[in-house]
């Protein structure tokens, strides 16, 4: 069996027109690589790659309709408790429907649909909830006047008796202003919500309860005017007048009081916003008085003012305060930080709550100063968040307004590896010198399926890597002076990498040397035939026999006996 | 020698089944040879395995077959067929998204037609408000068992019965910005709907991406892979494959079909196949 | 098979990394990760097959230094995923 010469010399030329080919072919491109990934080749014209979008599986139609139910039903029993004037009842539905309005908001805000339709029935709701928080509280207040008129009349004390009236005036006049407010939206409002398959009976059942709440405040209040003017008949010889300016106001505006009190006695004057007290002062020596208030933290709509003074009760005249837009603006700080500012038109809005929300959901609420400016760290998770500030706060007579979407880069804490960190790097540094060791193992290791095969493959591959080194290859011979002899020559050139080769030369060594015409193509058989009494010839030739077909395994003792003795048989036939 | 030889025969193969996979595909949108995610080829080996035939360029169409589903189809070619299934009491099932099956709803004289859009939902079964979720509100035959489906950019139908519809809070996004804004009003869009003519019944599906290999490559889509079922879950189930987009292939692909499908390739083939292994004995090589 | 030369084993893993790549091109999904722990199984497996009976071929000795560097990188590679694992 001959080997053949290493082929790689022809197909050198080969690889290298390949790489010349291959090459070409990538120079082009190579200037821009773009690696195929499956997010690259993510849509068409006609359809989207769906298995590699994120499953969301969002069914905001089964959440948003039930919602808008939900705060319909709300603000029915709302309103059918401040009818009863169960107050405890109202209170817990009025925080209910609040709650349930915002998550609406949030809603169509995370959704991405303010320029909808449905925005349409969330800003008529934002003004429902308006007028429904103002009736919860006037008529919580009108309630309390009873107890109050009780109170006063048994403590026979007119003067608070007559302001127990003017409030009640004033309450009256405000459920009023806000039930017509409420009604007149219910057909817009129902319009809108059977576009969308809202069930809207608990609503227009809410409208008609608002309706006969105002006016059984109406019948309370004339009772109770009329009952405390027979009780107590009014001063004949002092009064006090009252006068507003403007009669329209908006946020940051300045609305003048001023008045006069006719008659002689005391000069102090109290007004009262609202049934509460505003302001307590003195008027000059000529009785007037003059107050300018500043329209900042107030609800819109109807407020009603009248002023007192020991005794004298004045007109109760109403202004009206008018919802203002306003524009809010948001911007990272970087770090997690975040600022604003929060205008109203021009005018800063002062001291006023921002609520800032990521992905729908409040992560801080930060407060503006006197400049309408707010700033606060956002307690966030490491990486990237789109916040939104939003400022929907009803107790101001401002538009609810959102800022644009904004990416806040978290960078991640330094001191954040905690416990996790601990178990952490030593594994890690125990993987790596897990695979070290391995590695060097394997080295190490000598490959067993051989071991007991080769007893002495400890020492072989030493000495083989020797005389590879010293033998390279059939190129370099052996010195002929020493052997002179080819096939031991071809013998010692095989020996290392393919012993049973190896054994072949001699043997078609020996075949020659026994006469046979044809030695490469010689068996054994033809060798025993020819030489029949050569009992080591014998031997060498069963032993070869074993080797190369039996598959005897050759200890180092067989070789140099295999050697050996063919040395000795050549010496023979020399 | 000999395992040079082997090496060198391997490699050969290799490289003759990669060009022979390259050739037999194409990019085409919704195309049978497409085996990529925008393809059909997935659908169409589920509907042989299912027993469906396969109408062919070079096969002749089946005579009696009471349900027959054409996949975007272009023209009014399908016409005299489909006049045959209606005629017989059977369904026609048509899918398209760009209207190009209106010609022939046209001229078999159904009332129902594709309008073209983009149709989008707040109730998005992916990141994008057009892979749209609607819930199915009929119970017809054909969605036994269906009561969600997920649908990739469909369109909407004007006429005809309403078997699926969207959501409310569902748009046309003429603005392609994915969300609702002036001029784009929320209502539902009718995506299946389907009409009595004659004695058989037409079904309108106006997204052809039902049947797109990505929608099967998904591994949980609601009751899509039910739908598919069961439109294919009929007597004798014709599925065309020449008047439509899953006939489509570019170049080399379209010929490599035909000779392979045709009956007289395989005899060749085989019989070459004999012949190298007859060949490789004799040289002693095998 | 005896794989006796140095030549065999370099078209061997030449072939096998060829496989696998024209799988992971077919079914659209390349990561060079798993073709790597891959040729480097298929390393391993051919060193075990390049066992000759008398003696270790010089090529075997150097392949053998190239699959502990590719055993440290694979453990490398796994304290990584690990990383990823345990920090999400």
């Amino acid at each position: 069996m001959r080997r053949d010469a290493k082929g790689s010399l022809p197909t050198l030329p080969a690889v290298a027109v390949l790489i010349c080919i291959v090459l070409l072919l990538i120079t082009p491109h190579a200037a821009s690589p773009v690696l195929y990934t499956t997010k690259s080749d993510s849509f068409t014209a006609m359809h989207d790659r769906v298995s590699v979008l994120r499953q969301v599986s969002q069914d905001n139609t089964g959440i948003a309709l039930p919602l808008m139910e939900e705060i319909f039903s709300s603000s029915g029993t709302l309103v059918l408790n401040i009818n009863l004037r169960d107050f405890e009842s109202a209170e817990r539905d009025l925080d209910d429907y609040l709650a349930r309005s915002r998550q609406f908001d949030n809603m169509v805000v995370r959704l991405d649909m303010s320029q909808s339709d449905l925005e349409e029935w969330r800003r008529l709701n934002a003004q429902n909830r308006e007028d429904l928080t103002s009736l919860f509280e006037d008529t919580q207040r009108f309630s309390e006047l009873k107890r109050l008129e009780i109170e006063y009349r048994d403590a026979d004390n007119p003067d608070m008796l007559y302001s127990v009236m003017y409030e009640g005036e004033a309450l009256r006049s405000r459920i009023k202003e806000t039930v017509t407010s409420y009604e007149g939206r219910s057909e817009e409002m129902t319009g809108v919500s059977e576009r969308f398959g809202v069930e809207t009976t608990p609503y227009t059942q809410s409208v008609d309860d608002a309706r006969s709440l105002s006016v059984s405040v109406e019948d309370e209040q004339e009772e109770r005017s009329t009952e405390i003017r027979r009780v107590a008949p009014p001063r004949a010889d002092r009064s006090i007048t009252i006068g507003l300016e403007p009669a329209e106001v908006r946020y940051g505006d300045i609305l003048t009081i001023s008045g006069r009190i006719i008659g002689s006695g005391s000069q102090d004057v109290a007004l009262y916003l609202d049934s509460r007290l505003l302001w307590n002062g003195t008027a000059a020596s000529d009785g007037t008085y003059l107050h300018r208030m500043s329209i900042g933290m107030i609800r819109t709509g109807m407020h009603t003012l009248y002023a007192t003074s020991d005794g004298a009760f004045s007109d109760v005249p109403a202004f009206r305060v008018i919802r203002s837009p306003t524009s809010l603006t948001l911007a990272s700080s970087g770090g997690g930080n975040v600022h604003g500012v929060l205008l109203s038109g021009d005018v800063p809005v002062r001291d006023a709550p921002v609520r800032i929300l990521s992905a729908g959901r409040p992560v801080a609420t930060l407060t503006t100063d006197a400049d309408g400016r707010f700033t606060g760290a956002l307690r966030l998770s490491e990486g990237d968040h789109r916040v939104v500030a939003a400022f929907d706060d009803h107790r101001y007579p401002l538009e609810p307004s959102w800022s644009e979407e904004v990416l806040v880069h978290v960078p991640p804490r330094k001191e954040s590896q905690g416990v996790g960190g601990i178990i952490l790097y030593p594994l890690v540094v125990l993987i790596l010198l897990a695979s070290l060791g391995g590695a060097i193992w394997y080295l190490r290791r000598q490959s067993s399926p051989s071991e007991p095969r080769v007893s002495v493959m400890e020492e072989r591959p030493d000495r083989t890597e020797e005389e590879h080194a010293e033998d390279p290859g059939p190129e370099l011979s052996p010195p002929t002076d020493e052997y002179g002899d080819p096939f031991l020559e071809a013998y010692h050139a095989a020996v290392g990498s393919d012993y049973p080769a190896a054994l072949r030369h001699l043997f078609i060594s020996l075949a020659g040397a026994a006469g046979l015409p044809d030695p490469a193509y010689a068996t054994v058989g033809d060798i025993r035939r020819k030489q029949p009494d050569d009992p080591r010839l014998h031997a060498w030739l069963s032993a070869y026999e074993r080797v190369l077909y039996g598959g005897h395994t050759i200890t180092d003792a067989d070789r140099d006996w295999f050697l050996a003795e063919y040395l000795f048989l050549r010496e023979e036939d020399a | 020698m000999r395992i040079s030889l082997l090496i060198a025969g391997l490699l050969i193969l290799l490289t003759l089944g990669a060009m022979g996979a390259h050739l037999q595909a194409t990019n085409a949108e919704l195309s049978r040879f497409n085996p990529g995610w925008n393809g059909t080829a997935v659908f169409f080996s589920l509907a042989e395995r299912n027993g469906a035939i396969v109408h062919s360029p070079g096969s002749s169409p089946v005579d009696h077959a009471d349900r027959y589903l054409l996949i975007a189809p272009d023209g009014v070619g399908a016409e005299p067929i489909a006049r045959g299934v209606l005629a017989g009491g059977g369904t026609v099932i048509i899918a398209d998204e760009d209207g190009g099956a209106n010609e022939l709803l046209e001229v078999l004289g159904v009332e129902m037609r594709i309008i073209p859009g983009n149709v989008s939902s707040a109730d998005m079964e992916f990141a994008s408000p057009r892979t749209v979720r609607a819930q199915v509100s009929s119970n017809h035959s054909v969605l036994t068992g269906v009561e969600t489906l997920v649908f990739n950019r469909p369109s909407f139908i004007e006429g005809g019965e309403p078997l699926v519809r969207t959501s409310v809070l569902s748009w046309i996004d003429h603005d392609g910005d994915g969300s609702p804004g002036s001029g784009e009003t929320l209502g539902r869009y009718t995506l299946i709907a389907s009409e009595r003519i004659g004695a058989g019944d037409v079904i309108l599906i106006a997204d052809a991406s039902l049947f797109a290999s990505t929608m099967k490559q998904v591994r949980r889509l609601h009751d899509n892979p039910r739908l598919v079922t069961n439109l294919l879950d009929s007597d004798t189930v014709m599925v065309d494959a020449v008047y439509g987009r899953p006939a489509d292939a570019e170049g080399p692909a379209y010929i490599v079909h035909t000779v392979k499908s045709a009956p007289i390739s395989s005899i060749i083939v085989i019989f070459l196949l004999m012949m190298v292994v007859a060949f490789a004995f004799r040289r002693q090589i095998l | 098979m005896q794989i006796r030369s140095g030549n065999l084993a370099v078209s061997a893993i030449t072939i096998w990394m060829g496989i696998v790549i024209f799988f992971m091109i077919l079914a659209e999904s390349p990561d060079l990760e798993i073709l790597f722990v891959l040729v480097l199984i298929g390393m391993l497996v051919i060193a075990e097959l390049a066992d000759p009976v008398h003696a270790r071929p010089l090529f075997l000795k150097r392949l053998r230094y190239i699959i502990a560097c590719g055993v440290i990188l694979f453990g490398a590679i796994v304290a990584h995923k690990v990383l990823e694992i345990i920090s999400s």
